[in-house]
């Protein structure tokens, strides 16, 4: 059973949980720029406040962290690149009891949403 | 009590009053030697079957009187009797000499002599049709109301006053893999969730003693182990008089209705995250001017 994917709470996600090589596995456009290197974007890696995103003809490195806020009952990301900002809500994450596949849902202020799997 | 005075019966009036009491009650009566061959018939044997003593010899009478479908069983079963002395009992249908089969229960013992040797069989045959027909087309019935309720989507179940189950359907037990022995009365408890098994038992003490009817919603193992949500309904039934008399209950699987139910109260948390993520800038300055205001 160690599989099975389970949802973990958000509002007691330990930052770690976050951190890793994503792999862009779903993704759903909505009214975001399709050409936008997010949105071609196929891996990202949140290593320590390292970000590498990796698209077919670019790669961008930068930095992360997790935010929380007392209005959301759950944490988001702000992804710092060289040309801009962003930030994205951590709308649903999924992982096996240890750990070793995860799934992670985010939603960019955007309107685009991603699933990133892991590995 | 017998008058010790009595002069005792002469054999003449012995054998009036046999052949008396021998028409008189309703069944048809006869008599047979060890071999079986028949040496008395009462006089309702003749009015029914049409048959005298004189014709019982060889097959043709038996032939002609018993169904087709009874003639082979009712051999086999006198035979038998014939062979071991033990009790004949059978169902078979007779032919009335107006045409038409009906019913009847063949009964005949043996009597035996000093020695133990079987001197004659005495026997009789009792009209059941009514009966029988009653009997056949009760069965009829339940086996469609069985059929029913062994065939409808939910698990179904019938209590006592108490609450004592002593009747669960086919879905019952085709998914949880159990049986009458293990499940009668509170073996229910064997297949419900640890985590809800003593909530549901203190909801359903209870609402056994209301005798409203009552719904209830809890997982239930199935035969792979894993555990489904089920909506159970109990009606009471009462007698005539207004007394409770049984309780009728349904298991509804609503497993995916929940989860559908959940999904959606998720979709509307996200959404309601999602909109609060993209006005986070804006929430903070109204919170701050109602902080103000307050």
């Amino acid at each position: 059973m160690s599989d099975l994917l389970l949802d973990v709470n958000l509002q007691q996600v330990p930052d770690a949980y976050l951190a890793g090589a994503w792999r862009v596995a779903h993704r759903v456009i909505n009214r975001a720029d399709p050409d936008s290197t997010l949105a071609q974007a196929t891996s990202l890696l949140l290593s320590d406040e390292q970000l590498q995103l990796q698209a077919p003809t670019l790669n961008e490195t930068g930095s992360w962290a997790v935010q929380r806020d007392e209005l959301l009952n759950r944490p988001y990301l702000r992804l710092n690149f060289p040309a801009e900002e962003m930030r994205a809500l951590v709308t649903r994450l999924r992982r096996t009891t240890d750990g070793a596949r995860s799934q992670l849902n985010l939603y960019f202020s955007s309107g685009l949403e991603m699933q990133l799997d892991r590995p | 009590m017998p008058n010790p005075d009595a002069t005792p019966a002469s054999p003449q009036t012995t054998e009036e009053e046999f052949h008396f009491l021998a028409d008189f009650i309703p069944q048809l009566v006869w008599i047979t030697d060890p071999t079986g061959f028949h040496t008395y018939f009462n006089q309702r044997w003749v009015d029914y079957t049409g048959y005298t003593l004189a014709d019982s010899v060889g097959p043709n009478m038996w032939n002609n009187l018993l169904h087709p479908d009874d003639r082979d069983r009712a051999r086999r079963v006198w035979s038998h009797s014939l062979a071991t002395g033990d009790d004949y009992e059978i169902e078979y249908r007779f032919k009335a000499k107006n045409g038409g089969y009906r019913w009847f229960l063949g009964q005949a013992l043996p009597r035996r002599d000093a020695a133990g040797t079987i001197a004659t069989w005495f026997g009789t045959c009792t009209d059941i049709h009514d009966q029988k027909l009653a009997t056949d087309k009760l069965a009829e019935r339940e086996g469609e109301f069985t059929t029913l309720a062994d065939n409808v989507a939910q698990l179904s179940w019938m209590a006592r006053p108490n609450g004592h189950i002593y009747w669960y359907n086919k879905r019952w037990y085709d998914y949880t893999g159990t049986d009458l022995a293990t499940m009668e009365g509170w073996g229910w408890g064997k297949v419900h969730h640890p985590d809800h098994v003593q909530g549901v038992t203190t909801f359903v003490q209870q609402a056994w003693a209301t005798g409203q009817p009552w719904e209830l919603t809890f997982p239930l193992r199935g035969t792979d182990g894993e555990y489904r949500w089920f909506l159970t309904r109990a009606v009471p039934v009462h007698d005539e008089q207004g007394q409770l008399v049984r309780w009728l209950g349904t298991n509804t699987d609503v497993t995916e209705m929940r989860q559908l139910q959940e999904q959606l109260q998720n979709s509307y948390a996200d959404l309601e995250a999602k909109v609060t993520f993209r006005n986070l800038d804006l929430e903070h300055e109204v919170q701050r001017l109602r902080q103000q205001v307050g």
